[in-house]
């Protein structure tokens, strides 16, 4: 893998925590 | 006793709780239908509340001491969306003083529906109320300010029906749509074609103008994608819009960063592909998709659209001795209206004068004209066939048979089925998993693909995100309700909403009520039996003479078999009744004693005197009444009530969908079992007070049984209560549709298996179209990110996902759709 690989890798796994957190962990409804 | 608190503070907290239905704008899929339910459940006072994206409606169920109607819209538009109101401008009457805000505040306090008011004090100085149509009626509202002095009386002609003003939006959105939709088609094509020649046809600056002709599809044509993605993202939501928006986006940035900025590729050694026509079709399509899908759902409340078509605008009223032709909103309870042959019957009410054939087919599904003569009630809606009769109404607006019936189908509509609700809470998972997915996507095929490695991680991730929409899921449920609904409604069959539809399919019991249900509910004398010394003539003269005075239903039977033989009666000169037993008269200077046996065994005549003649009759399903004259025996009369023609075919066409059958009555057990026998039944529950019958259905509960119960009368309200599903029959008592899940319009116990046979069918095509909805997605999202491609070198483009995308949708309405022609007769071998 060279060096935009990685790049794109991190921002990749970024992207997908930011995902996670922004449209179900901030959930203020537990469970929901 | 505790049942008896509980029932109470039960029927109480019904009483305070207010159900209104909010015309909802800006949905635009069954995400948003979600979102919004959650947020109107926040609001403090609301019990429920259930948002239906294919109406556009949301039906709240809340305690108005607690939550005002003023909360429940901001709290959707808090959501980003708008309850659409609308304006009445009243001009106010000349001389009036201006009202202060405070009294006309007071003047709507206790009505629901009004949001705003404002005092115009121009030049003409006017009212104007801001209100939710469907909640508030305006001419009400008018109607209440004229009461009140403040303005004209309202011309009965100019209101405009909330329902239409609907119409004119929903025509108006579907319009904007379809504008919307062929500028982007024509403006593709041109792109889809110089992309697609490869080079075939290429210039210098070709793809400034692929440019030139894509930016306005995406931006205008597409603009409400981007929008709807923001007002999702806003509250942290993510829906479809969001989907198409992100793909479109980057396919359309990526292309214009090309476009303007080529050297940026050059410098570090790629070719600056642009994907514009990626970006105009998958608009278009989905735009298409939109139209389709659009076009359908409005096909699937034709039925209320068909309902409220048989109203009809006008009625001949007789005022001060003339006929005169008046908006039926001008009609008033009271008033003589004149029917003419081939007529549309305007309103409810009582024919008073001549006699006609009705038509009542689209009411009560029954195809025979029925025969109407003094004193028997019409329904409006209906249509007059053969002679003219005067008709005095009993209902008006509202109330009318027609306006209960749209009514109750629209609440059926609003009401979910708990199927739904899995589905809905599937999608609002399912788009963010989608978009991790798609980011995965992206980033394996950077990693690890074939070269031109950019492109293939773009155009996947684009179809991806395209290919994964999740409203067939939205629509699966929904649609199939309302057809199913409406289908059912043309049919003379009334189902209270989708939880209904659902719970009828795990019905393995039918309990019916015997008397109405299965009988006519009237008896007829059958049989004649002197005992020695007695012919049937004298017998029965005594009888019919005794009992003309009776008002009893076996009196009545006995007196209209007397006139049918020809029996002439003789004068009654005393006559008392007993309740629940029998009468005493004296007929010809005769004593005459009829009645059950208990009433003659009071008065020392044992019915053991009857047996010879009465033995046989139980077996038969008849009831024995005994006659005694001058205190000795003299004879029986059998009455029975007569078995419904179509109960036989009723009961095997219930066989037939594998339910099992079970009567209560209040009658001997022989006699009901000789009914039973007759029309097939598995089960009999004989000798039940009517007050019991709630107690039989719970026994047959606690077998494990899932219990429908039919029955007509208040008295069944109980029963049809703690049944798993009531079904009122026949027009029936309002208290009996309170209580039940399904009414019956017309007095045939055959709809009971075509509304099961109905709601089966709805589940299946529910589970069809879930089913597809799902495999659609599991089979087309993997093939979106290239699953294939390292075996077969396949690659999904995303014009091809956009064109499945759309067809996905289109598919899972027209397969509810299907439900519109479903041949409801239940198969029977006979």
């Amino acid at each position: 893998m060279d060096l935009a690989a990685w790049i794109v890798t991190a921002a990749g796994l970024l992207a997908m925590a930011w995902v996670v957190w922004y449209f179900w962990l901030y959930d203020d409804e537990p469970g929901a | 006793m505790q049942a008896d608190i509980l029932h109470d503070t039960d029927a109480a907290r019904r009483a305070e709780a207010d159900r209104v239905m909010l015309p909802v704008e800006g949905m635009e899929c069954a995400a948003c239908a979600v979102r919004i339910e959650r947020q109107l459940a926040k609001v403090p006072g609301v019990r429920q509340a259930s948002v239906n994206y294919a109406t556009g409606e949301a039906a709240v169920t809340f305690d108005p001491a607690a939550a005002g109607l003023d909360a429940l819209v901001r709290s959707v538009e808090q959501t980003g969306y708008a309850v659409r109101t609308e304006t009445l401008t009243l001009p106010l009457k000349a001389g009036v003083p201006v009202p202060a805000r405070q009294d006309l505040a007071a003047l709507f306090a206790r009505t629901n529906g009004v949001v705003g008011l404002r005092i115009d004090e121009a030049e003409a100085p006017a009212v104007q109320l801001t209100y939710v149509p469907g909640v508030a009626d305006p001419a009400a509202l008018a109607q209440r300010l004229a009461e009140a002095g403040y303005v004209e009386a309202p011309d009965a002609e100019a209101a405009e029906t909330g329902r239409a003003a609907l119409h004119a939006e929903r025509a108006a959105r579907y319009g904007a749509l379809r504008r919307r939709f062929v500028a982007a088609a024509l403006l593709s094509l041109p792109v889809l074609v110089l992309s697609m020649a490869h080079g075939a046809l290429d210039f210098p600056g070709i793809r400034w103008v692929l440019l030139a002709l894509t930016t306005p599809v995406v931006a205008w044509a597409g603009g409400t994608f981007f929008a709807g993605a923001w007002r999702a993202f806003r509250h942290h939501a993510a829906d479809m819009n969001t989907l198409v928006a992100l793909g479109v986006g980057s396919a359309y940035g990526y292309s214009v960063v090309a476009t303007v900025f080529p050297h940026w590729f050059a410098a570090i050694g790629r070719m600056p592909d642009v994907y514009f026509e990626a970006a105009a079709v998958i608009v278009t399509l989905i735009l298409m998709g939109r139209l389709l899908e659009a076009r359908a759902t409005g096909q699937t409340s034709a039925a209320i659209e068909k309902l409220l078509g048989l109203q009809a605008r006008t009625a001949r009223v007789e005022r001060d001795g003339q006929t005169v032709e008046i908006p039926l909103e001008a009609v008033r309870v009271g008033d003589r209206v004149v029917v003419r042959p081939g007529e549309k019957i305007p309103v409810d009410g009582l024919v008073v004068e001549g006699a006609s054939a009705v038509d009542e087919s689209m009411i009560t599904g029954e195809p025979l004209p029925v025969d109407k003569h003094e004193h028997d009630a019409v329904v409006g809606g209906t249509i007059n066939r053969t002679g003219s009769f005067v008709v005095r109404v009993t209902r008006v607006g509202a109330d009318t048979t027609l306006q209960q019936i749209v009514r109750l189908v629209r609440q059926a509509q609003g009401r979910k089925a708990p199927i739904q609700r899995l589905a809905d809470r599937v999608a609002g998972f399912f788009v963010p998993a989608v978009l991790l997915i798609a980011i995965a996507t992206f980033v394996v095929w950077f990693d690890v693909g074939p070269a031109p490695r950019l492109t293939h991680a773009l155009l996947t991730f684009v179809s991806v995100l395209i290919i994964a929409c999740p409203c067939a899921l939205g629509l699966a449920t929904p649609t199939a309700i309302m057809v199913a609904t409406g289908r059912a409604a043309t049919r003379g069959i009334l189902i209270k909403g989708g939880d209904a539809v659902e719970r009828i399919r795990e019905i393995d019991l039918v309990v019916l009520d015997k008397t109405g249900t299965l009988t006519e509910g009237t008896p007829r004398l059958t049989d004649v039996l002197p005992l020695d010394g007695w012919t049937e003539d004298e017998l029965l003269a005594l009888a019919a003479s005794a009992e003309a005075r009776s008002e009893h239903p076996v009196g009545e039977a006995v007196v209209a078999a007397a006139g049918a033989r020809g029996v002439r009666l003789a004068p009654v000169e005393a006559f008392t009744s007993r309740t629940g037993l029998g009468i005493e008269a004296r007929v010809a200077g005769r004593d005459v004693l009829i009645g059950n046996a208990a009433f003659l065994r009071e008065r020392a005549l044992p019915p053991a005197a009857w047996q010879s003649v009465t033995t046989p009759l139980a077996a038969e399903g008849k009831t024995a009444v005994l006659v005694a004259v001058d205190g000795a025996p003299a004879g029986a009369l059998a009455v029975a009530d007569a078995v419904r023609p179509t109960s036989q075919g009723a009961v095997e066409a219930l066989h037939a969908l594998g339910i099992e059958v079970a009567m209560v009555t209040g009658d001997a057990e022989a006699t009901a079992r000789a009914v039973a026998r007759a029309v097939g039944i598995d089960h009999v529950e004989a000798g039940v007070l009517p007050g019991d019958k709630a107690e039989a259905v719970r026994r047959f509960q606690q077998q494990g049984r899932v219990v429908a119960m039919v029955g007509d009368g208040i008295n069944d309200a109980p029963a049809l209560a703690q049944a798993d599903v009531g079904v009122a029959i026949g027009t029936g008592t309002d208290v009996a549709i309170e209580a039940s899940d399904v009414t019956l319009m017309r007095d045939d116990l055959g709809a009971v298996a075509e509304a099961f046979r109905l709601s089966r069918r709805t589940l299946r095509t529910i589970k069809q179209n879930l089913f597809f909805a799902f495999v659609y997605n599991v089979v087309g999202i993997p093939i979106a990110a290239g699953v294939l491609y390292p075996f077969f070198g396949i690659l999904l483009s995303p014009i091809i996902a956009s064109a499945a995308m759309a067809l996905s949708s289109v598919s899972v309405v027209t397969n509810s759709l299907r439900l519109r022609s479903l041949d409801l007769q239940v198969q029977t071998v006979r």
